[in-house]
């Protein structure tokens, strides 16, 4: 079964929000959905779920040799901030109301949530109300419903949003191992780490149209091709980059990136004043393919990124 | 499947109930004082009471029973959209099996069951208190279905102008405030009044509760009128909600 959105187009008075995305996500795999505020994810995500009509273009599941256009209860989603579950109402209740919306029965809801919950460490807070939960165990809960659900497809939205740096890694091994599973999931987020971490392929909207898609890895490496991540032993790679060339870029605190040949690293790695913990080959990341497309160019590499 | 998305607004509400019984409570025996004291208002302004106004008791408290449920029922759906708007919620009851629309008329239901009840928990005290002898006719039910069929009729109305403006507070206290002397009027019926909105469905559950018989043509219009109300009803629901799907309002608060 494939989610496919074809040529959506929709408009808002004189802003154009979607101008005719097209985008395709299959079970068992994550697509990033990424783009800076106001690119029209959310809209997206909202035009596929039926909450929003599209001017022109259509959303369809197609499978076993047949298309039709899905319906809003054979998505699992979560949509983004804290506006998923009643907060007044116990998990318990929540679980059995939104499962009842759409025509489950309880003893279908019920032991698939607790499951859920126990995955997520959570089982003892069935008959706790949602208010009484830390915002990343509300994150976790409203997941947890959304897979209890049943669905063809989990629609994503933030999900990560105002989640500590643990339950932020706990998240992403939840997702990887949804995706295991079989589950197809699109993922819209700002936290770039994550995706690139978790997804299968990414697609890079802005100002309603979709700038480049493709499998993350080859997307990176076709964009800049492949050099050397260094990791340093203390926090300076800010400070590093104004003493290195062009081709350096830093990704974290500890986390430097160079595109370039294996020598001039060499080099320059015998001119660092701080010590080196590894040097391993890669792409740079997404976060720099990000910011190339929508902010800074970073990395400035000596050679131009190549253009896909 | 659809009796599961009943059962859910059952237990939504149970659930509602139970957390917030206070205010419940407080709710109902508001409505026991609101009417008491404007009895006792009535009863003093003259020295003779009550008959020197040409106004009897028991109608005047069926009619503020059909009034609690009128206006128990015209809110029920626009709050549901207010509310679950401000809560961020909306949008997931569109995700309902069969779309918002069909969830919220489920929920409306579930709501008119329970002010049918607070308007017998509200009648009931009231009519011993005061007095009045009530002798239900076997038919009563069918007056209060078909006075409560005109009311969710204007629900659905009420609720398209939540779902548009979403605050509708302001609104409707000029609605309550409108209904209430124009429901009072009722109490003494003339015949000329039979088309006017509600009066229908208010007499025949006067005249069903007080075990006097309905003319054919009486049931008839309440008939007609609560099957164009809830038409009317929901067109304009369907109307607007496809309004706010173009215009991305749904979850907007």
């Amino acid at each position: 079964m494939r989610l496919l959105v074809q040529n959506v187009h929709k408009r808002f008075g004189k802003l154009e929000a979607l101008k005719g995305v097209s985008l395709e996500l299959g079970a068992g795999e994550i697509l990033g959905l990424l783009g800076p505020n106001g690119a029209g994810k959310t809209t997206l995500i909202k035009v596929v779920l039926g909450l929003l009509l599209p001017d022109a273009g259509e959303v369809v599941l197609e499978g076993g040799g047949a298309r039709r256009r899905p319906q809003g209860h054979e998505f699992g989603v979560l949509l983004e901030g804290s506006r998923n579950l009643y907060v007044n109402l116990s998990l318990l209740v929540n679980a059995l109301y939104f499962g009842g919306i759409r025509g489950l029965a309880p003893k279908e809801v019920r032991p698939r949530f607790e499951a859920w919950l126990e995955r997520f460490g959570l089982k003892d807070r069935l008959h706790a109300p949602l208010a009484s939960l830390s915002r990343g165990m509300q994150q976790k809960a409203a997941l947890a419903l959304a897979l209890a659900l049943k669905p063809r497809f989990l629609l994503l939205d933030e999900p990560t949003l105002g989640l500590d740096p643990v339950s932020r890694r706990e998240f992403e091994g939840i997702l990887l191992e949804l995706k295991k599973e079989g589950w197809g999931i699109l993922l819209t987020s700002h936290d770039l780490e994550v995706v690139e971490r978790v997804s299968d392929r990414v697609a890079f909207l802005h100002r309603g149209e979709v700038r480049r898609q493709g499998p993350t890895r080859a997307l990176l490496r076709d964009w800049a091709g492949e050099g050397y991540r260094v990791r340093l032993a203390e926090p300076k790679a800010e400070a590093l980059l104004q003493a290195l060339g062009p081709g350096w870029s830093a990704e974290g605190p500890e986390v430097l990136f160079f595109l370039g040949p294996w020598e001039a690293l060499r080099e320059a790695l015998g001119t660092l004043p701080v010590e080196v913990l590894e040097v391993s080959r890669g792409t740079p990341s997404l976060e720099a393919l990000f910011l190339h497309l929508f902010g800074e160019a970073r990395p400035s590499p000596g050679a131009q990124p190549r253009t896909v | 499947m659809l009796c599961w998305q009943l059962w859910s607004e059952f237990l939504l509400e149970w659930n509602l109930t139970r957390r917030y019984w206070f205010d419940t409570l407080a709710g109902l025996l508001a409505s026991v004082l609101f009417f008491y004291s404007m009895v006792l208002g009535l009863e003093n302004l003259t020295p003779e009471g009550l008959a020197s106004l040409g106004l009897d008791l028991g109608p005047l408290l069926l009619v503020f029973a059909a009034f609690n449920l009128v206006v128990g029922t015209f809110q029920s759906i626009a709050y549901s959209v207010q509310s679950e708007a401000a809560l961020g919620t909306l949008e997931h009851l569109g995700l309902a099996r069969g779309g918002l629309l069909r969830q919220l008329l489920l929920r409306a239901l579930v709501r008119g069951l329970q002010g049918i009840t607070t308007s017998a928990l509200v009648l009931l005290p009231l009519a011993l208190l005061l007095g009045v002898r009530l002798a239900p006719a076997p038919w009563w039910p069918l007056s209060l279905l078909l006075l409560y069929l005109a009311a969710l009729g204007f629900a659905l109305g009420m609720g398209a102008l939540a779902l548009h403006f979403k605050q509708v507070e302001g609104f409707f206290t000029i609605v309550q405030f409108l209904f209430l002397p124009y429901f009072f009027s009722l109490v003494r019926f003339a015949p000329w009044m039979t088309p006017l909105p509600f009066a229908p469905g208010t007499q025949l559950l006067k005249l069903a509760l007080t075990g006097e018989g309905a003319s054919p043509g009486l049931l008839l219009l309440a008939f007609v009128q609560a099957l164009l109300f809830l038409g009317a009803g929901l067109f304009a629901m369907a109307w607007v909600y496809a309004g706010v799907r173009r215009r991305g309002l749904l979850g907007r608060y």
